[in-house]
């Protein structure tokens, strides 16, 4: 730019930039699904406007093989196609006019990223049908950058069936890097898993979850093929929104829908900004754009409940035109403190505190969203108004926002928080459990499968379902059967007599008293036996009267000895051999893999010797797999490698840990209603040393706590450790039990000592606990074992579901 | 088959080529097919149809041996199941046309089989026009060979790709090198697969 010296005199100056910085952009750290999902924006966005879907929308993507020696990164998808005006608009670098508005692409410049950094020639096709044509831009960026020019010329190609119709971009000379890196093994597979994530709810049909009602999970139905092959949407692994837990009284669905509708707002069709009507401006404050549209805003979607717990694969997806635009996000699950900015976690505290199982999908389409588009801009007025309308202004812990002076929270995530934040085993939380912990980590290994596409019986959530069931069931019984015995136990016929094969001469010298079933007298003189049971129908009887030990099934992998589903039953029928002797255990190979386990819960070696099930479960396992040992070792060697594969079973310090953690905080919550109207006298009551405890521990969770306040309320409940509970219950057992929170039987007695007596026994465990939770040191076996019979006995005596 | 009822017969037939054109069959990977079969043996429309006139445990082999084996070929518009194919390939004329050229003309009466071929009438000489998949090329090039040695007209193998499957110009000249040694001409084209 000059000017003369009279100042009045302007020339212009081309301020068209180098080719070469298109090149250049190609060195922005874009991975090769964030390349292929610009272009794969740019189908999806037309296909989100097209309003005729007779045929399926489809998107084809090409990567390179191995074995090409010339490789090309292709996308071809059927949707409308454009003309050569759209074409030009939709390639000018940064300048585009490609309209944001509803829109993923939303920028130009997307694209040229995209290409540039996949390769150095992009060849763009396309038609519309009914044009004679095909329209062909070729955009060379090394030709280009020498000739200092942008232009480009435009080709025609003649169609042979002018109804073809679609866009295709082919990117060749590939960067080597690029070229190299898709050619790798398995990168064609982790590109599709990136893009089913990103693309879950695009690609997914009408009602890809059994179980949920299809408004929340609709999806669109797209495809999209790398390589001939689907990309399949990663779907939610939630539970059924037929599922419920009951809070205060209310019925809390497992899914709750989300429809927030917000107030109409002026659109900028040229950028995509948003403005309040009430301004009154009629062009963009944003782009100075004059064609501004009143459009509905609305935040829709849903959240809901994994089947499994996880450490990192739980939180809300927030969508943008369809896209995920973040995965997993956590931010809602945090209260920031207006008065000091502080953010204050509130999920996941429940045991185990480092993985959750709260998700969901938001579309938030009136979010602006940065270019890369990896976040929302989480500055801006709809983030902000978004956050509060989801998760509520003040905390979701409802005591916390009563202190804080905040209504309880009613918004859509506060409804699954209050349902679901706490994570104890039973139908109470909606958690798989083996009658005495939590089975987190089976849960997640049949989420694995889920996710894998390659389980169909694992899609809907039933087995999940029977191991919550299973749980409840079987708690208080220290995992053994607590099923009634059905129609196999002791009053049932005996097989002998059924299937008429007793030997004359009396009875058979397996059918003694040992599995606790009387000798039927054979009734030799029958005229026409009974028909023989075959051993399908003798397996099929096992299974009657069983319940699955869920946390015993699941895969068991060993590297020599190969690979077993197994399945194990606990039954109350009693189990013959092949030679029709009684037997503790049985196991029996079904098809493929398949390895069916039956124990017989009833077993003298289980009701009279303490043995658990699970141990004989395991050890025919680990005979099963013992059977292909080519090199001799023990039985007992492979016994405990079978054992290692089930990290639900260890009674590990962290995992008694949890375990404490869980039962404390069902007790102080049913302790809390009974405390509250005698708060200060029981407070005045407790010795020193468990107040002095409880505001410790009540400083170390929150600073910023009103502690007198918390005393009088009769929230220090909360604070007391297992010591504490023992002391109060010792001072007033009137009010804890007979069933208040401990089952124990108090004031029905008349005799002081035998009330004595059960106050002790109930406050024992708590004191067991208690020291099993304070002493720092490694624990020795003995001390876990006391600690996990302990858990058992506590557990069994507090009142209602743990 | 002959133990179906052939009116039962055309309507599975029917019901198979409509749910696999839902399905996007052709994405799926082998696993996914295989638990396909199992569930249409229990899907009132087909195996509950079939299990009429057949054993249980044959519907999975019926289904595969015979419609989703004829699958490829009735897309083409040839065989006994080309009448029930719900989306279909270009005809044999719009495949010569694409591949040769609009004043030649396909003679449907020599359409051949294992590999797809058919004599084409050309303004002044014929061709025998082979087609298939890259994957045959083997095939499509050995039939070309064989027709040289029995005289026939001209060979010239199409390699037809389906929509969405673009091959690089390296895979695409050597695979018209590959037929140069046997003297024979190759072309490639793309062929997209509509609902008829």
């Amino acid at each position: 730019m000059s000017t003369d010296t009279t100042g009045d005199l302007f020339e212009e100056i081309d301020l068209t930039p180098s080719p070469q910085l298109l090149e250049a952009l190609g060195d922005i750290p874009y991975k090769p699904w964030q390349c292929l999902a610009e272009l794969i924006d740019n189908s999806f966005d037309d296909f989100l406007t097209d309003p005729d879907r007779s045929e399926a929308q489809e998107v084809w993507i090409t990567l390179p093989k191995p074995t090409d020696d010339d490789p090309i990164v292709g996308l071809l998808d059927n949707g409308r196609g454009m003309s050569p005006e759209m074409l030009q608009s939709a390639l000018k670098a940064g300048y585009s006019g490609k309209r944001r508005y509803g829109s993923l692409g939303l920028f130009g410049m997307g694209f040229n990223i995209a290409t540039a950094r996949l390769g150095h020639h992009t060849e763009v096709r396309t038609t519309r049908a009914g044009d004679p044509d095909w329209l062909i831009v070729e955009i060379d960026l090394r030709r280009l950058a020498q000739n200092d020019s942008f232009r480009t010329p435009l080709r025609r190609e003649p169609k042979r069936d002018v109804s073809d119709h679609g866009t295709e971009v082919i990117v060749r000379r590939l960067r080597t890097e690029i070229a190299e890196d898709l050619k790798k093994a398995n990168r064609h597979a982790s590109v599709r898993a990136d893009l089913g994530r990103v693309y879950s709810y695009l690609l997914r049909g009408e009602n890809p979850i059994p179980g949920v009602p299809d408004g929340p999970m609709a999806g669109r139905g797209f495809r999209l093929k790398v390589n001939g092959k689907t990309v399949s949407p990663r779907l939610p692994c939630v539970w059924s929104a037929s599922r419920t837990v009951t809070k205060e009284g209310r019925e809390i669905a497992a899914v709750r829908s989300v429809d927030i509708a917000l107030a109409s707002a002026l659109a900028c069709m040229k950028c995509g900004h948003w403005q309040s009507p009430d301004l009154a401006l009629d062009r963009c404050a944003e782009c100075d754009g004059d064609d501004m549209q009143l459009r509905e805003r609305r935040i829709h979607g849903w959240f809901g409940v994994q089947r499994y717990l996880d450490e990192s694969d739980y939180g809300i997806d927030f969508l943008r035109n369809g896209r995920k635009i973040r995965i997993g996000d956590r931010s809602l699950f945090s209260w920031e403190n207006p008065n000091d900015g502080t953010q204050v976690p509130e999920y996941p505290v429940d045991i185990p505190a480092t993985q959750g199982r709260i998700v969901g999908e938001v579309h938030l389409d009136h979010v602006p969203v940065g270019y890369q588009k990896t976040d929302f801009n989480r500055e801006s007025r709809d983030w902000r108004h978004a956050v509060f309308a989801l998760r509520g202004e003040g905390p979701m812990r409802p005591k916390k926002a009563k202190t804080l002076g905040y209504a309880l929270n009613a918004s859509p995530l506060g409804e699954i928080f209050k349902g679901y934040q706490e994570n104890r085993p039973g139908a109470g939380c909606l958690i798989p459990g083996n009658g005495s912990t939590a089975i987190h980590e089976t849960a997640r290994d049949w989420g694995a499968k889920f996710h894998s596409g390659k389980h169909p019986e694992f899609l809907s959530d039933e087995i999940w379902y029977q191991a919550v069931l299973a749980h409840d069931d079987n708690r208080g019984n220290g995992g053994a059967t607590t099923r009634p015995t059905g129609n196999g136990g002791a009053d049932g016929p005996s097989l002998t007599g059924r299937t008429g094969l007793t030997p004359l001469g009396g009875a058979p010298a397996g059918s003694s008293d040992q599995t606790g079933t009387a000798p039927t007298p054979t009734p030799i003189s029958t005229p026409e036996p009974e028909p023989v049971e075959t051993e399908e129908q003798r397996f099929e009887r096992y299974r009657t009267d069983a319940r699955q030990i869920f946390d015993l099934t699941g895969e068991v992998t060993l590297p020599r000895l190969g690979r077993k589903a197994v399945t194990v039953y606990e039954t109350s029928a009693p189990l013959l051999d092949d030679r029709e002797r009684p037997v503790p255990s049985l196991a029996r190979l079904g098809k493929g893999v398949n390895l069916e386990v039956f124990v017989y819960g009833e077993h003298l070696v289980f009701r009279e010797y303490g043995r658990d099930p699970r141990d004989y479960a395991l050890m025919e396992i680990a005979q099963t797999l013992h059977a292909f040992e080519p090199d001799g070792q023990k039985v007992t060697a492979v016994a405990a490698e079978v054992t290692r594969q089930f990290p639900d079973q260890r009674v590990t310090e962290s995992a008694l840990r949890d375990r404490a953690g869980s039962v404390l905080g069902r007790v102080r919550e049913l302790m809390t209603p009974i405390v509250v109207p005698m708060a200060n006298e029981l407070w005045e009551a407790v010795p020193e040393v468990v107040r002095l405890r409880a505001e410790r521990d009540a400083g170390r969770a929150d600073a910023s706590l009103d502690w007198p306040t918390v005393v009088k309320d009769g929230a220090f409940v909360a604070h007391l450790d297992a010591a504490g509970i023992a002391a109060v219950v010792r001072m007033r057992p009137a009010a804890f039990l007979d069933g208040a929170v401990f089952t124990t039987s108090w004031s029905g007695w008349s005799d002081t000592a035998v009330k004595d007596r059960q106050v002790a026994q109930t406050v024992r465990p708590l004191e067991v606990v208690s020291e099993f939770l304070t002493d720092p040191g490694a624990k020795t076996r003995l001390e876990l074992s006391l600690a996990r019979i302990t858990f058992d006995m506590l557990e069994q005596s507090v009142a209602g579901p743990v | 088959m002959s133990d179906i009822d052939e009116e039962i017969r055309r309507e599975v037939i029917a019901e198979v080529y409509r749910q696999v054109d839902e399905l996007d069959w052709d994405g799926m990977t082998p696993r996914e097919r295989s638990q396909w079969y199992v569930r249409w043996i229990d899907d009132p429309r087909i195996g509950g149809k079939l299990t009429r006139f057949i054993e249980r445990d044959r519907v999975r082999v019926w289904i595969k041996d015979g419609p989703i084996k004829e699958l490829p070929r009735a897309r083409y518009g040839i065989g006994p199941y080309a009448q029930f194919a719900v989306s279909r390939y270009p005809g044999v004329e719009q495949i010569a046309h694409q591949a040769i050229g609009p004043a030649w003309v396909a003679d449907p009466e020599t359409v051949d089989i294992k590999p797809n071929r058919c004599l084409v009438r050309g303004p002044e000489s014929d061709v025998l026009m082979i087609w298939g998949p890259a994957a045959k090329l083997a095939d499509l090039v050995w039939a070309g060979i064989n027709a040289r040695v029995d005289g026939s007209a001209e060979p010239l193998i199409v390699v037809t790709s389906p929509q969405g499957t673009r091959l690089s110009g390296g895979e695409m000249l050597r695979q018209r090198v590959l037929a140069k040694q046997a003297s024979i001409e190759l072309r490639h084209i793309t062929l997209r697969l509509a609902r008829v």
